[in-house]
């Protein structure tokens, strides 16, 4: 015979199954839900990871591509100015010896003068040899030094953190260059000030200036609307050092560029 | 205690309009596929099965197994249809086959076997299990594939939810139910409100489930 409390007891365990089931068809959405998210974000560092790569191998193939130009322009351009400069030297004291006007050929001296330096000029940037053998530090004091027309001051510290970091020292010229270049060629500047300050976590590039400046905003409008080369490098390099690039106006114009030492390290 | 069955009684019955109004609203509003029509038809089928039920019950003091049989070989059909475009696939000839047995053994109990005043509990028990089963198998499959960004967002894991809750629960009360009957059936106004609280959370949530469903 079916008592009163065993019929309790079985409503009870009937009503504790329905919310066990409720319970369970919850728990798999929660779950379904931080699967769906997990394999989202995974899929995100996947995309970052190849568009890094393959930035990484653009970058190196330009780098390649430049030191390929660099070495030619040196090994082979150069030498034939050189030589072809000694001739015209050589000739010009001939016909100087037997008293012939030499303008001429002093004007074409000049002008092979001026294109090996113009070609030295090309090779130091294509191949920057100084920051190869002597670092990043040296190699921005080596450009600085060439800037005409402008009061340049420079400073930086723990130059010792920079040894090992052969591409990310070669990326961070190049933003520095481009930096720089943009800044004398958009604005009137008189005074520019350097500083490159690398610790073992990170390096930071700050660049004053007494120009107009821009914002973070200016500078992607003017990256997005850029047909250029300069603006898309400086962007391709920031994003593969996983580097931030902070443009501010006020109180003086400002660019810091920020590298993260370990991070790229570990890439 | 009876006071409170016939309100739960009337709730429930009530609750099978919620879908109802719904699927014939989402009609209306230009979603004709398939699911919908088969949501239809089960609001339908069940609100009407009810109502019979408590007809016969209540004012021509007759039993309504007959009721029960005819509903339960109609919810096999829909069941198999609504489920048969999502999971069975793989298998939709083996389930057809089964399927057309199921319907033979129903109507051969409905006519020669022991009548239409009986409870053919083996076809009620075949249907819980059956659509247990295929919920079962959805719910794994979008487990797996994982193609659906946000569950709780998908109209048919709602429907789902519901056939799976249903059912689990009628599944459950009829493991006891010719039991209880056979002891005595008064006490039958204990175990049924499991049943009837479960068709009013199955009405909701299906509701839920039309309320998401979009155009496809």
């Amino acid at each position: 015979m079916v008592n009163e409390k065993t019929i309790i007891l079985t409503v009870l365990a009937g009503s504790l199954f329905i919310v066990v089931i409720i319970i369970f068809i919850f728990v798999v959405g929660i779950n379904y839900r931080k699967k769906v998210i997990q394999r989202e974000s995974d899929y995100q560092l996947q995309l970052k990871n190849k568009e890094l790569e393959m930035l990484k191998r653009v970058i190196e193939t330009q780098e390649t591509e430049r030191q390929k130009i660099a070495a030619n322009l040196h090994d082979e351009i150069n030498p034939l100015l050189v030589s072809m400069k000694l001739v015209l030297r050589a000739q010009a004291s001939e016909l100087a010896n037997l008293g012939i006007d030499t303008t001429g050929l002093s004007n074409q001296q000049e002008v092979i003068n001026s294109v090996i330096e113009n070609i030295q000029s090309s090779t130091r940037d294509l191949s920057p040899r100084i920051l190869y053998k002597f670092g990043l530090a040296r190699a921005i004091k080596g450009f600085l030094r060439d800037v005409e027309g402008i009061d340049v001051s420079y400073e930086s510290t723990g130059e010792e953190f920079l040894k090992e970091t052969e591409t990310i020292n070669l990326n961070i010229y190049r933003i520095t260059l481009e930096l720089i270049n943009n800044i004398r060629k958009y604005e009137e500047v008189k005074c520019l000030h350097v500083s490159l300050n690398s610790s073992d976590k990170s390096v930071v590039l700050r660049i004053t200036h007494d120009g107009e400046g821009i914002t973070n905003e200016q500078f992607e409008q003017y990256a997005a609307h850029s047909k250029g080369i300069g603006l898309n490098s400086i962007i391709s390099r920031v994003k593969l050092l996983g580097a931030s690039l902070d443009f501010k106006r006020e109180p003086t114009p400002e660019i810091v560029l920020a590298v993260p030492l370990i991070h790229a390290r570990e890439d | 205690m009876i006071k409170l069955y016939d309100f739960l009684v009337f709730s429930s019955v009530i609750s099978y309009l919620l879908p109802f109004i719904l699927s014939i609203k989402k009609i209306i509003f230009g979603i004709r596929n398939d699911e919908l029509r088969i949501l239809f038809l089960i609001s339908i089928v069940s609100f009407l099965s009810e109502v019979c039920s408590f007809s016969f019950i209540y004012f021509l003091k007759l039993s309504n197994n007959s009721i029960v049989q005819v509903y339960t070989l109609i919810m096999i059909g829909l069941i198999y249809r609504y489920y048969r475009k999502k999971v069975l696939l793989a298998f939709k000839n083996i389930h057809g086959y089964i399927l057309v047995v199921m319907l033979v053994y129903m109507l051969f109990f409905f006519f020669y076997d022991c009548g239409f005043n009986k409870m053919n509990v083996f076809a009620n028990i075949f249907l819980t299990l059956y659509t247990i089963l295929l919920a079962s198998i959805y719910f794994y499959k979008v487990y797996t594939e994982m193609k659906i960004t946000n569950l709780f967002q998908d109209g048919l894991f709602w429907i789902n939810s519901a056939f799976l809750i249903y059912f689990s629960s009628t599944f459950y009360v009829s493991l006891f139910e010719e039991y209880i009957r056979s002891e005595n059936s008064d006490l039958l106004y204990y175990t049924w409100p499991i049943q009837l609280v479960s068709t009013m959370i199955f009405n909701v949530i299906l509701s839920r489930g039309i309320w998401l469903m979009k155009k496809q």
